[in-house]
């Protein structure tokens, strides 16, 4: 799964970073950015990150509970399977 | 927000319906044990989860919860004698016991059709001064929610029932949802000497003005002591309107926390916890018992108070503090007629919401005027919500689970349902909220049920 941040309909209500503090951050200018770790991301597809193993449901909770509507959740792309 | 499609999901609960399944897997108050006081007295209709149903006391004192149209030309029960230990139906004398079986046929000799059919009967459990029914399939009733008040006497509780025209998940979500309380019951804490005295850049004006609404603590000598328009922090020692929500996932559903700064003293923090029992109960910090919310139908709901009183103080006029053309405790009066806003009392900033008549009609205004089924497509939701999303959470988790062969979540096996306590209180900042609650259970980290 990967999220990124639409941040054109970001309200900066701040939810999603109070559900899931290990991919959402709010920035310094109020709006919401997907984080990697430290890093804080351009907002937008370029800064779309994995979501971290065991923060899946967060981010659907957070997506699905958006004010703005503006956490976008993809598929991951190109995820290939083990077949051993 | 919801799609259209999860909103239906989360507010339909008649039989069939996702949301309908997993509520009839939960006990579900149906009645009020004061509406059947005494062996033979006239029986109930109680309609629940959108179907229609008959409650009766027979002669030995034995609670029944029949459906309501007799099975055989589907006359309703409800006109029916209670006599010699069944409820027999006026049309054709077709007379049932408490566990549906059919006692007699009059128009109808032989025997082998009373043998072989039975009428839909459920199980009921008297607690509270409520009768509890359990709706879901044959076997699979959970463990009873034997809560604290579950074996009070009758005259220790006050059971108020309040019913409201509009979709039981907005009073439901109501009910877990501190931070409204210190903005639309402004009025209450300022008439208790407490709490904040603005909202926004509207100031309460210091009097207090409905002197007849029922408040914690108010002795009749005045505003709890705190003097009209004065101060009594200690009840509500916060001007903070932002709490900050912390939830966590209990046996019984979750505790959730909010958590206000305290006026003058930064090392200390204001913390309420709400213990939310799935699906209907909320113990609410600060008050004496639960609110338990129950789907009448789609569109009505009632809203059920169960407090614990000094004994013998019941429901009195003083009690509910509401004025009976807007609502009383009698069936008939039961069903909540809004009174005018006091327009001249908010502008002269007497008072934030205009209702008189205390929290729940302050409530019931609110919640009935989003209309008969909100449309949560419309919603935005803040951090201040974050009780609302977990029992949407849960709620939705226990579709899945029921859809996938599993049981629903929060049925509670094996836990003390006596433990289930709601707290208010001033602690050290650094304390955590947990403790307040002994009997918490809870993980930080939810049960999570993934979406496919």
């Amino acid at each position: 799964m990967r999220v990124w941040i639409d941040q054109a309909y970001c309200t900066g209500s701040g939810l999603c970073e109070v559900i899931e503090p290990r991919v959402f951050a709010i920035g310094d200018d109020g709006l919401a950015r997907v984080r990697r770790g430290d890093e804080i991301l351009p907002p937008g597809p370029d800064g779309a990150v994995d979501v971290p193993p065991g923060c899946e449901d967060e981010v659907r909770d957070a997506s699905e509970s958006c004010p703005g509507g503006c956490i976008r959740v993809e598929p991951r792309p190109d995820v290939s399977r083990d077949p051993a | 927000m919801l799609t259209a499609e999860e909103n239906e999901v989360l507010c339909r609960v008649g039989p069939g319906t996702p949301m309908g399944k997993v509520l009839r897997r939960y006990w579900t108050p149906a009645f009020q044990l004061g509406d059947l006081p005494a062996p033979d007295c006239p029986p109930v209709r109680v309609t629940v989860l959108g179907e229609n149903f008959v409650a009766f006391r027979d002669t030995n004192g034995r609670l029944g919860f029949l459906d309501e149209l007799c099975c055989h030309r589907g006359a309703s029960l409800t006109l029916g004698r209670v006599e010699e230990c069944g409820i027999r139906c006026l049309y054709h004398g077709w007379k049932y016991a408490v566990d549906g079986t059919i006692m007699e046929t009059p128009n109808l000799a032989t025997s082998t059709f009373r043998e072989r059919v039975k009428h839909g009967a459920y199980p009921v459990r008297a607690a509270g001064g409520l009768g509890w029914v359990y709706l879901g399939p044959p076997g699979t009733e959970p463990p009873f929610p034997g809560f604290s008040w579950a074996s009070a006497e009758p005259d220790e509780l006050a059971v108020s029932e309040m019913i409201m025209d509009c979709n039981y998940m907005q009073v439901l979500e109501g009910s877990i949802d501190s931070s409204h309380v210190a903005i639309l019951h402004l009025d209450t804490l300022a008439t208790m000497g407490a709490g904040p005295r603005s909202v926004g850049s509207f100031d309460f004006a210091g009097e207090p003005w409905d002197l007849d609404m029922p408040v914690p603590g108010r002795g009749g000598g005045g505003a709890g002591g705190g003097g009209a328009g004065g101060q009594r922090p200690g009840v509500w020692p916060s001007d903070d309107n932002a709490p900050r929500i912390e939830v966590e996932n209990t046996p019984f559903g979750f505790h959730y926390a909010a958590i206000r700064g305290v006026v003058g003293e930064p090392d200390k923090k204001f913390v309420r916890v709400t213990a939310f029992a799935m699906p209907y109960t909320a113990f609410i910090g600060g008050a004496p018992g639960a609110v338990i919310v129950v789907p009448r139908d789609d569109h009505t709901c009632s809203s059920i108070g169960v407090f614990k009183v000094p004994k013998g103080a019941g429901l009195g006029r003083r009690a509910t503090g509401v004025d009976p053309a807007v609502w009383g405790p009698e069936p008939p009066n039961r069903r909540i007629t809004l009174p005018p806003q006091d327009r001249e009392a908010m502008a002269a900033g007497q008072s934030f919401a205009g209702f008189r008549g205390g929290n729940r009609i302050q409530d019931a205004a609110v919640q009935m005027s989003s209309g008969p089924m909100y449309d949560r497509a419309k919603e935005h939701l803040v951090p201040a919500d974050l009780a609302i999303i977990r029992l949407r959470r849960l709620l939705a988790d226990s579709v899945r689970l029921l859809d996938d062969g599993q049981a629903p979540v929060g049925l509670g096996d094996g836990y003390d349902f006596s433990q289930v306590m709601a707290a208010s209180q001033v602690i050290d900042a650094a304390e955590p909220w947990q403790d307040l609650v002994p009997g918490h259970q809870g993980t930080p980290e939810p049960r999570r049920v993934s979406a496919p």
